[in-house]
């Protein structure tokens, strides 16, 4: 199970901040503090209100690139920017993100396609998120045979089925799970990345919420390909970690035993 | 006194008691208008100030909301026609391109419970087609609703478009949604804005108050 950290995002307040304020210290910390806690890849998303996300997300690239040796989540929706950080991203990024949305198959899958990299796919299309796992599905199909005609191989495509906040909707999670069985039974072969921090939205007690929700989606699909969480939030390592071994995608649960012997099992 | 008792169940989010204590003071002759006002209304606005006050999450104030509406039906009928006559007419809709209406249906179910005739119109609507919907049902107010960073600039088209139509005084305007701010709302002219369901009454009661003393 590939780990995602997803905290160098600029959508979160005091990100957005430091990117505003080219705080070098504050990215580098918190790429140093992911990747120790666990982070085998980091999302970073200079998406700002007002501010230069060109600019930005290649200097955020460049920051974390010259800290920390894992690869890098580049996550935009303007393809200039995903452009110029790939331009100077080193080693094999992946992308954040594509969908069925006619805007990201005609300006960001050519963008893809013509680079050394894997890709996260969103069953979203023009119409919005679907409410039914069906729907979602169908997005999926879409998406995924647009990929690979142009060029992209099924193994490089991570398809996100996408989580609405509990806030909104008691339904929400539900759906999610629905879907990423759907998705497992239809489309074999096909690698699942797991969002997992959406669905605590607008809720109490968001660890809480974020880690069962975790558990229950690993289950849901057999067994993920990767997650996107807070990888400082211990417990959710840890109920990742051993929800990977459940699932039999952990051989002779050695990930398992090494996180045991380095103490990230708590208790 | 029952209405009290009713206003209670419904802060509470009982739904099942407040159902049979709104049919039980119906039994007893209570007044209708007063079980609406003095228990349903009460217990609506005290669920919102619950809200207001973090006490309660946003599954709890459409939880209170959707269980005053199933008791509306119960009393009704029983008004005379002068009692239900509604406070004004809104048009909400969710403006051009932006497709979330979780938003603006809650304002939307607060604003016709505590008294507005709502027409919906759902999402990513064109300016003209909201200020045609206005003029058909001779709205008091339009209430735009736009997400996104993005999607806001079609309220303020709204805006123009009314003026350029010599439309603007007609209709009290107010805008809201997660991009919005009072800032925003003051930069593109509107009447109002609120930061949530709950606050959208409160601005919509002053505004319809302030436009009553004009005329």
């Amino acid at each position: 199970m590939l780990i995602v950290g997803e905290s160098l995002n600029g959508t979160i307040p005091k990100v957005g901040e430091a990117i505003n304020a080219k705080d070098v210290d504050f990215v580098r910390k918190l790429a140093l503090d992911q990747v120790e806690a666990g982070a085998r890849m980091l999302d970073v998303n200079a998406g700002v209100a007002g501010a230069n996300e060109v600019e930005n997300l290649a200097w955020i690239v460049g920051i974390v690139q010259n800290t920390v040796s894992v690869p890098l989540l580049i996550d935009s929706a303007n393809p200039r920017a995903l452009e110029a950080a790939l331009a100077i991203h080193k080693g094999r990024p992946m992308i954040n993100s594509i969908s069925a949305e006619k805007y990201k198959l005609d300006a960001v899958l050519p963008l893809v396609a013509s680079h050394d990299c894997s890709v996260i796919a969103l069953c979203l299309g023009d119409e919005g998120i679907p409410q039914t796992p069906e729907a979602r599905l169908k997005l999926a199909r879409i998406v995924l045979d647009r990929a690979q005609a142009a060029g992209l191989k099924l193994e490089d495509i991570y398809l996100d089925t996408l989580t609405l906040g509990m806030g909104t909707s008691d339904q929400a999670a539900k759906v999610t799970l629905e879907t990423l069985r759907l998705v497992r039974q239809e489309l074999p072969g096909v690698r699942i990345m797991l969002i997992a921090s959406n669905v605590s939205f607008g809720m109490p007690n968001r660890r809480l919420l974020n880690r069962t929700f975790a558990t229950m989606a690993v289950a849901a699909a057999m067994g993920v390909d990767a997650v996107m969480i807070d990888v400082r939030d211990k417990a959710m390592m840890a109920a990742l970690i051993a929800a990977d071994a459940l699932t039999g995608k952990d051989p002779y649960c050695k990930g398992y035993f090494k996180a045991f012997r380095a103490g990230k099992l708590g208790m | 006194m029952s209405t009290k008792e009713i206003a209670e169940a419904i802060e509470q989010l009982e739904g099942t008691k407040a159902e049979e204590l709104v049919k039980k003071a119906l039994n007893e002759g209570a007044n209708p208008w007063e079980i609406l006002q003095e228990g349903i209304v009460k217990g609506i606005k005290a669920v919102g100030d619950k809200f207001g006050k973090g006490e309660y999450f946003l599954l709890e104030l459409q939880e209170g909301a959707e269980l005053a509406e199933k008791l509306l039906p119960l009393v009704r009928p029983k008004l005379t026609t002068d009692q239900s006559k509604p406070k004004g007419t809104v048009v909400m809709a969710t403006v051009k391109g932006d497709l979330h209406d979780i938003g603006k249906n809650l304002v939307i179910m607060q604003l016709s419970l505590n008294g507005y005739k709502v027409h919906d119109m759902g999402m990513d609507n064109p300016s003209m087609n909201i200020i045609n919907k206005a003029k058909e049902v001779e709205a008091d107010v339009i209430g735009l609703s736009a997400l996104l960073l993005s999607t806001i600039p079609a309220q303020e088209e709204v805006i123009q478009n009314l003026k350029e139509l010599g439309l603007r005084e007609k209709y009290v305007v107010v805008v809201g949604g997660g991009a919005t701010t009072q800032k925003w709302a003051t930069q593109i002219g509107a009447d109002g804005w609120g930061v949530d369901a709950v606050q959208a009454v409160a601005v919509v009661d002053r505004l319809m108050e302030k436009k009553g003393a004009g005329k």
